[in-house]
């Protein structure tokens, strides 16, 4: 059988059972199971065909389920559960709007603030934007904020969680695409910043010619020296962490695995300090016998009781979180395994890198047709299973092609406009999933129209922001090979 | 009846537990990095099976933590087609779906356990990558049959169940369900 009967026989029947709703790591293992069956049966019998063809796939599967490099899939997604059920999330954000003081627009503001900092500390986009809608968007609307300027930085921010470390999907993808994680990792801080500034500037600009959408409100005056105590005591410490987790990558202090897993453990620390020695201290030192010594010991010794169980089931329902999504992630990756090597023996993947490389148009045209179709598959599909599916292919043609750029840089260049395509996707309709998020944190009434039309502006700056990419690769490699 | 249910929620009970393992289990990766890198920083003696544990340790969590997965409709599907499609022929399509679902997962059984036979009875195969460790070849395969023919079961029991897999609401299922749960949590929390 030709190369391309196999590959458009392969990616047809995914993309068919995919469609017609089989679970897409089972769509996977069925196509790829007969697939191999066709390559590797040449022993004569049907059962021993089929036995030849599930016994390779099986251990060829767990070479590549079972390897170190991809613990920090599961310790970053424990790190964001850590943070959001000890409430150090909701601690940091309140910390972040207290701090913000009276502009115009304030609250979108907050939340591309709060929003980067929660989305990039969880790594989880979903929960930052579930979070956002549910704390903000009332508040916003009893503000008299429209919808644009309500739902849209939501939107945008949640996003950003994929392209700012610690971010599971860069893991994952970095591990599919078999790229230096790490790199990979910094390489996503430059452009997730600029991102953020971007934002802000849209914000601005539109709170500017249009004051009635984000109208400005008195706000509490809070005196600078307890906004800088606030800041030290909500903001530093959970931002700290982060950057402790990208200064040992950078630093090669400590393998990114190695580096998650210490994330994690310093979320936990900063849980037991807040919810355990806080309230011991006040109880030991809040001296004096007046009313409010005695409340303030009162409180501390209800949360010293409350701590045990509260702590334990924090610790639980994070491990509870991170295990699920892992399981998750391992059966995208079975799924991922089980394709490279049908690929792989088919020989299509070859056969279709010499086809691709034999027309004469420039590697940049290819990357736009690769871009294009990561923004079509994201309206009907997960971003895990777009990767399933993309990655095998995209990145052995990209290593052909040439953009003047090492191969290494070529590859973490690409990851990058890669992750940056998946958020826009994120926000795609009909399924982007995190319409669908909002959707079902919006207060009632708003309408899945208007929340497509609120990420349309910020989608445009994510897009701005992979043409800037593509026109100067230095924006994500530069950071990667810093000597400082 | 009530002997099926209670049958079944015994069962559930079992699949829960085994996706409770494999979410301690990751807890204790984290352990296992911190004991390692904190006794290799310290110039002390640390068992290097640590690190074996993590890796073969992602198989058992695939396999372990999966067939809960597939019962609480909680892997990655896209609900395109069954959520434009009348009822009656979801229900159909759903239970053709996960018919074929379970079939696959019956084959890689049968196939995964002959291959884990085959190197249980064979003292002489080890995991050549990792050979200085002299382990058995057949802890690397035993989570497949396992695993495969759980969640095999549990497809198959999608195909009597009432409300079958497919809800018909369109979208991404997993996502779907974690959006739940976070709402869940933000509730108790907030």
């Amino acid at each position: 059988m030709e190369w391309y009967w196999i590959l458009l026989l392969l990616l047809g029947s995914i993309l068919v059972l995919m469609f017609i709703g089989v679970p897409v790591g089972i769509a996977f293992v069925i196509v790829c199971t007969f697939t191999a069956y066709l390559i590797y049966g040449r022993f004569g019998g049907f059962d021993a065909n089929l036995e030849a063809s599930v016994f390779q796939l099986a251990d060829n599967a767990f070479s590549n389920i079972a390897i170190f490099a991809i613990v920090p899939i599961p310790m970053f997604l424990l790190m964001g559960e850590l943070f959001f059920h000890t409430g150090l999330a909701n601690r940091m954000f309140n910390a972040v709007e207290m701090l913000m003081g009276r502009v115009p627009a304030r609250l979108s503001y907050v939340t591309v603030a709060g929003g980067t900092a929660l989305a990039t500390l969880s790594g989880s986009s979903m929960g930052s934007t579930a979070l956002l809608g549910t704390l903000m968007v009332p508040e916003m609307t009893k503000r008299g904020y429209k919808k644009s300027m309500s739902i849209g930085p939501i939107l945008g921010t949640g996003g950003l969680a994929m392209l700012i470390p610690p971010s599971a999907l860069a893991v994952l993808l970095g591990t599919i695409a078999e790229i230096d994680i790490g790199k990979l990792l910094i390489a996503g801080i430059v452009p997730g910043i600029i991102l953020a500034l971007m934002y802000a500037v849209l914000i601005f600009v539109r709170a500017t010619i249009d004051p009635d959408a984000a109208p400005a409100y008195d706000v509490e005056y809070v005196p600078y020296m307890v906004r800088l105590k606030m800041f030290a005591r909500d903001v530093m410490p959970m931002i700290s962490i982060i950057g402790m987790v990208i200064a040992l990558i950078m630093g090669g202090i400590a393998t990114p695995s190695e580096a998650a897993a210490y994330g994690s453990v310093g979320v936990i620390l900063l849980g037991l300090i807040y919810l355990f020695f806080a309230p011991l201290v006040r109880l030991l030192f809040s001296g004096g016998r007046d009313i409010e010594a005695v409340a303030r010991r009162d409180e501390a010794k209800e949360q010293l009781k409350r701590f045990a169980p509260a702590f334990g089931k924090a610790l639980w329902k994070s491990m509870w979180g991170a295990g699920r999504v892992t399981v998750i992630a391992l059966v995208i990756l079975l799924g991922s395994s089980l394709f490279s090597n049908v690929l792989a023996a088919s020989g299509a993947s070859v056969k279709l890198i010499e086809w691709v490389t034999s027309f004469d148009v420039s590697g940049y045209v290819m990357l736009l047709m690769m871009i294009g179709i990561l923004l079509l598959l994201g309206m009907f599909m997960d971003q895990l299973a777009m990767m399933l599916l993309t990655v095998p292919i995209f990145f052995p043609v990209i290593a052909k092609l040439q953009f003047g750029l090492p191969l290494e840089v070529t590859q973490i260049w690409f990851g990058v406009i890669m992750l940056l395509a998946m958020e826009i996707s994120f926000t795609t309709p009909p399924f982007g999933l995190l319409l669908f998020v909002m959707q079902g944190v919006a207060p009632p009434g708003t309408k899945f129209s208007e929340i497509c039309l609120a990420a349309i502006p910020f989608m445009a700056c994510a897009m701005a922001l992979v043409a800037l990419i593509i026109m100067v690769p230095e924006v994500a490699t530069w950071l990667p090979w810093a000597k400082f | 009846m009530s002997v099926l249910k209670a049958v079944d929620r015994l069962w559930g009970r079992l699949l829960w537990l085994l996706m409770a393992i494999a979410a301690l289990y990751v807890g204790a990766i984290m352990v296992m990095i911190v004991y390692v890198t904190v006794f290799r920083a310290a110039g002390w003696s640390y068992t290097p099976f640590a690190n074996i544990a993590i890796e073969y340790g992602f198989v058992y969590i695939l396999f372990l933590g999966s067939p809960w997965l597939v019962r609480q409709r909680a892997h990655i599907y896209i609900e395109l087609l069954t959520a434009a499609i009348p009822e009656r022929a979801r229900k159909i399509l759903s239970r053709g779906i996960v018919t074929a679902a379970a079939l696959i997962c019956f084959i890689w059984t049968w196939y995964t356990w002959g291959l884990f036979t085959e190197r249980w009875g064979d003292t002489m195969s080890f995991d050549e990558l990792r050979a200085q460790f002299n382990i058995p070849l057949w802890i690397s395969t035993i989570p497949f049959p396992i695993g495969f023919f759980l969640m095999g079961v549990e497809f198959l029991r999608f195909a009597f169940t009432e409300e079958p897999m497919h809800v018909g609401i369109a979208g991404v299922a997993s996502d779907r369900i974690e959006l739940e749960e976070q709402k869940r949590d933000l509730a108790s929390e907030l």
